[in-house]
């Protein structure tokens, strides 16, 4: 008995450390929502069915004919070797699991089901069962992935009714707080840092506070409005995602803006939305939310939301950098080692009012306008809108420059898409002195990876930057081709970072850019 | 709705002055927004609240008002700002989230309230404690002002005990100053107590006036052929704008205590509901752009210099020949908050107010960003009360 007990102990611990990787996944799946937890597990089929705990089910069959003696040991040696693998595989994630309240719900009702086999098997305990005993008890760990999704669906009372509960609180707050505006911000890309930065643009004069990092479900609102926002707040800026139809009206039950800001319009969640058109309808759907006394900000460069037929008559104002026919525009873009200055003209206004923004980009200058644009709409002076665009700071390793030692780093590391990495492009191209881009290449872009890369060095090579330094010979073949294929010359090819950085400072001029772009290690921090 | 505690009165020669200025103040603010609980401090240091003391005529008989309001004291409890009674069960009467002080003078308007609701953490509209003590003491003022360049009218200072002991020396830094000059308590305000000196036999009485005011002294010179302009500044550290300019135009050397609140009649409060914006002035001050834009920038310098925040209101002197701008001094919470002048510039009572109390909050959630305290006990580990029972070694 005991020495059974004692060999439960490492299965024990794997049945613990699968639960919570389950739990992780049902978490960052939405917790099943569209049966992306189901999905999920289709899509990894090997981890969670064909893996190492099979082996145990080949011990059940031996068990049959071997003493059950020798057994026990033969069982703890596997479990501990299985549990020994999953340890030395585990890798950081890159955004772990949070003990949120859900989860410890969720973690109550599972062992609750744990228990159950438990409790009957040692209330009946018989020795001569001991492997029948064993195959249950891997059963229930080979299978805990499939028992955490019963879990949360018996738990979904439970949760519709805690949802209601938040959502009721939420509801009485932003009644209660009656003076209190929303600003909705939408679009396929680009929500997170428009919102970030239209509340610090609005934080000049005002108490503007916006939805916490990406939250942009309506569980993320009415999580904001409980637990951040007080009642000094006068605006709430809301990030609003729209991943199918409908999920805007979701949002807009909970917070109804009377402001609303579509970034941009592009294919993301295409699969979701069934079509283009679809999509296009959605993000419109926030707008066409509006009050009579709104305002929709929209953007003119942006020819999809220039030409939808919007269903209401709110009030519509636009912004843009190509478009000439726009109610703010940015001109004289210029870049230097202190960013970007711009100058915006008004429609029917005559004056052009400088700015100047330690953020790079062209989606950042779009993102600015927007603020100033609202900003002056809500009746903050021009010169206060100045100093608002001033303070913005730029997100870490997003388009951020720094300096270090005589040469301007513009850290771009966290960018992994084409489009991310050609306006970074198109930022350094236009910094006033010698150019170099520091680049392993894109990665984890599926069939579309090589093609991506190479038109990425055909870009480089459009874009003249001075210097190109690729990290890693084999990964970035793809580049090196583009390059080459544009009779590019400059090319040094290192195999690791600090290489690069000692090749760098020897190439460095008076002015120097550095463009890092694309997943490098933090070395420069 | 936001509950706005508007704290006025104290002991202080411009307690009437404050109470004109609340009672106009809670007449204005935004009413879809806030909820005014008005908090007065008698003469003699007592906090009484109630919807009563929103109207003026409640202060004509203070044995009602004792009668009626009640009797509290303003403290942090729960997360709350707490208005609980002192008398019987000792019940909260209400809370309050955020501070207007619209109070003048010694006691309250010279960072001491100030001082209060920084240590009990709640928000508060109006100069920080600093910036509040220094623009109360009309020396202090004008030495940090004139090390930031700011240009005032010359002066000497003494304290009271100085001049009993030290007379003749006194006298003869006056003279060297050069009659007429002004005599002035240096911690008061509203005119209170200030006589204007043509000669050496005249100060020594107007003086004397001054002593009995305030123990530090401060005596400046006339500036002949002067107008008088004040510029109210509106912000705080980060931003600030200047309002219109207004020319007070006076019948006697200079504005006195009547002509600024009382509008003229002996005592009685005639047009109590004006207050401040009853002086004879003219809005804008006809003194041209250039001038004007000068005095703006100036105002917002001084705004600055002196750590202020809120609203407050910068006199001048300005010599319309020769267009010498002397600084006399900035008053950091200044009578009728200066709507008149704002309203002037654009913007109504109500939007001050509102852009006040935002300001306010601002300012504290600025503040609250930066460390001020550590979360650990340092105490926790200190060995001495170990094993002692509660006794320090």
């Amino acid at each position: 008995m005991n020495s059974f007990i004692v060999s439960l102990i490492p299965l024990l611990i794997l049945l613990i450390i699968k639960i919570k990787k389950a739990f992780h996944m049902l978490q960052q799946n939405w917790y099943n929502k569209s049966n992306r937890y189901l999905k999920w597990i289709n899509k990894n089929k090997n981890e969670v069915f064909f893996n190492y705990d099979l082996v145990f089910f080949l011990l059940v069959i031996l068990g049959m004919s071997i003493d059950m003696n020798i057994m026990v040991y033969l069982y703890c040696i596997a479990f501990s070797i299985v549990l020994y693998i999953y340890l030395s595989k585990k890798k950081k994630a890159k955004k772990p699991l949070v003990f949120t309240a859900r989860v410890k719900r969720l973690s109550i009702t599972l062992l609750i089901l744990y228990s159950i086999p438990c409790f009957l098997i040692f209330k009946n305990f018989n020795l001569d069962n001991l492997n029948l005993y064993y195959f249950i008890f891997i059963l229930l760990v080979y299978l805990s992935f499939v028992i955490v999704y019963i879990t949360n669906i018996i738990n979904k009372p439970v949760e519709r009714m805690v949802f209601l509960h938040f959502k009721n609180m939420a509801l009485k707050k932003v009644k209660e707080m009656s003076s209190m505006e929303i600003i909705g911000v939408t679009g396929s890309y680009g929500k997170t840092s428009s919102k970030n930065i239209i509340s610090s643009i609005l934080n000049v004069k005002y108490n503007a506070f916006p939805t916490p990092e990406n939250y942009n479900t309506p569980y993320g609102i009415i999580n904001t409005l409980n637990n951040y926002i007080d009642k000094f707040n006068d605006y709430f800026v809301v990030e609003i995602s729209a991943t199918k139809v409908g999920d805007i009206k979701d949002c807009t039950e909970i917070v109804r803006p009377k402001y609303a800001v579509i970034t941009k319009i592009g294919e993301a969640h295409l699969e979701s939305f069934g079509s283009k058109k679809a999509i296009e309808d959605t993000k419109f759907e926030i707008i066409e939310a509006l009050p009579s006394d709104g305002l929709g900000i929209l953007n003119g460069d942006d020819p999809i939301q220039m030409n939808h037929k919007i269903l209401n008559n709110v009030k519509i104002m636009t912004i843009g950098i190509d478009n000439e026919n726009v109610d703010a525009r940015a001109v004289n873009i210029k870049l230097s080692s202190n960013g970007t200055s711009f100058d915006v003209i008004f429609k029917n206004d005559k004056t052009k009012y400088h700015f100047e923004s330690y953020l790079l980009g062209k989606n950042n200058i779009y993102n600015l306008l927007t603020g100033i644009l609202l900003g002056k709409y809500l009746g903050i002076s021009i010169d206060q809108l100045k100093l608002g665009v001033k303070n913005v700071m730029p997100v870490p390793h997003r388009l951020e420059m720094k300096k270090h030692g005589n040469l301007y780093i513009i850290d771009d590391a966290y960018n992994s898409n084409p489009e991310g990495s050609l306006m970074a492009l198109e930022v350094l191209s236009m910094m006033p002195g010698k150019t170099i881009i520091v680049t392993p290449g894109m990665v984890d872009l599926g069939p579309l990876e090589y093609q991506a890369n190479y038109e990425f060095g055909k870009n480089i090579a459009k874009n003249k930057i001075d210097e190109v330094i690729l990290v890693g010979e084999k990964q970035t073949l793809p580049i090196k081709k583009g390059l080459e294929d544009s009779k590019y010359k400059k090319v040094h090819v290192v195999e690791d970072i600090k290489d690069a950085f000692n090749l760098m400072s020897s190439m460095r001029d008076k002015e120097t850019y550095v463009l890092l772009e694309n997943d490098l290690p933090d070395v420069f921090n | 709705m936001i509950k706005l505690g508007v704290i006025f009165g104290g002991e202080t020669v411009e307690h009437e002055v404050s109470i004109i200025s609340a009672v106009q103040a809670m007449e204005n603010v935004d009413e879809d927004k806030y909820e005014v609980v008005p908090i007065y401090i008698t003469k003699d240091r007592v906090w009484y609240t109630g919807n009563m003391l929103k109207d003026i005529s409640i202060y004509k008989d203070m044995s009602l008002l004792k009668r009626y309001a009640k009797e509290v004291v303003l403290y942090k409890k729960n997360g709350e700002f707490v208005l609980q009674s002192t008398k019987g069960f000792k019940k909260i009467v209400n809370t309050i989230d955020v501070v207007l002080p619209v109070v003048h003078g010694q006691n309250v308007e010279d960072g001491t309230l100030a001082g209060y609701f920084e240590s009990i953490g709640i928000p508060y509209a109006g100069p920080s404690v600093l910036g509040a003590s220094i623009g109360q003491d009309k020396v202090t003022m004008k030495e940090v002002m004139s090390v930031n360049g700011i240009p005032t009218i010359p002066y000497t200072w003494f304290y009271d005990i100085e001049y009993n002991t030290n007379k003749d020396s006194i006298l003869k830094d006056i003279k060297k100053l050069g009659y007429p000059v002004i005599v002035k308590p240096a911690r008061l305000g509203s005119s209170i107590g200030v006589t204007v000196s043509k000669n050496e036999k005249d100060v020594e009485e107007a003086i004397a006036t001054a002593i009995s005011y305030d123990n530090k002294i401060i005596v400046e010179k006339v500036i002949l052929d002067s107008m008088e302009i004040n510029c109210s500044v509106l912000g705080n550290y980060e931003y600030t704008e200047a309002s219109a300019i207004e020319q007070v135009s006076s019948k006697t050397d200079f504005l006195t205590y009547q002509e600024k609140y009382l509008g003229g009649g002996k005592g009685k409060l005639k047009t109590p509901s004006k207050g401040m914006a009853s002086a004879s002035r003219i809005i804008p001050a006809p003194i041209g752009d250039k001038l004007t834009k000068e005095v703006q920038e100036l105002s917002k310098k001084v705004f600055k210099v002196l750590n202020l925040s809120g609203v407050c209101r910068v006199d001048f002197l300005l010599n319309p020949k020769t267009k010498d701008i002397y600084v006399i001094e900035p008053n950091t919470i200044p009578g009728s908050l200066s709507f008149y002048l704002w309203t002037e510039t654009g913007k109504d009572y109500k939007t001050l107010l509102d852009e006040m109390v935002t300001l306010a909050i601002r300012n504290k959630k600025v503040m609250d960003k930066k460390t001020h305290s550590f979360e650990s006990n340092i105490l926790s580990n200190f060995d001495g009360v170990k094993g002692c029972k509660g006794k320090l070694k």
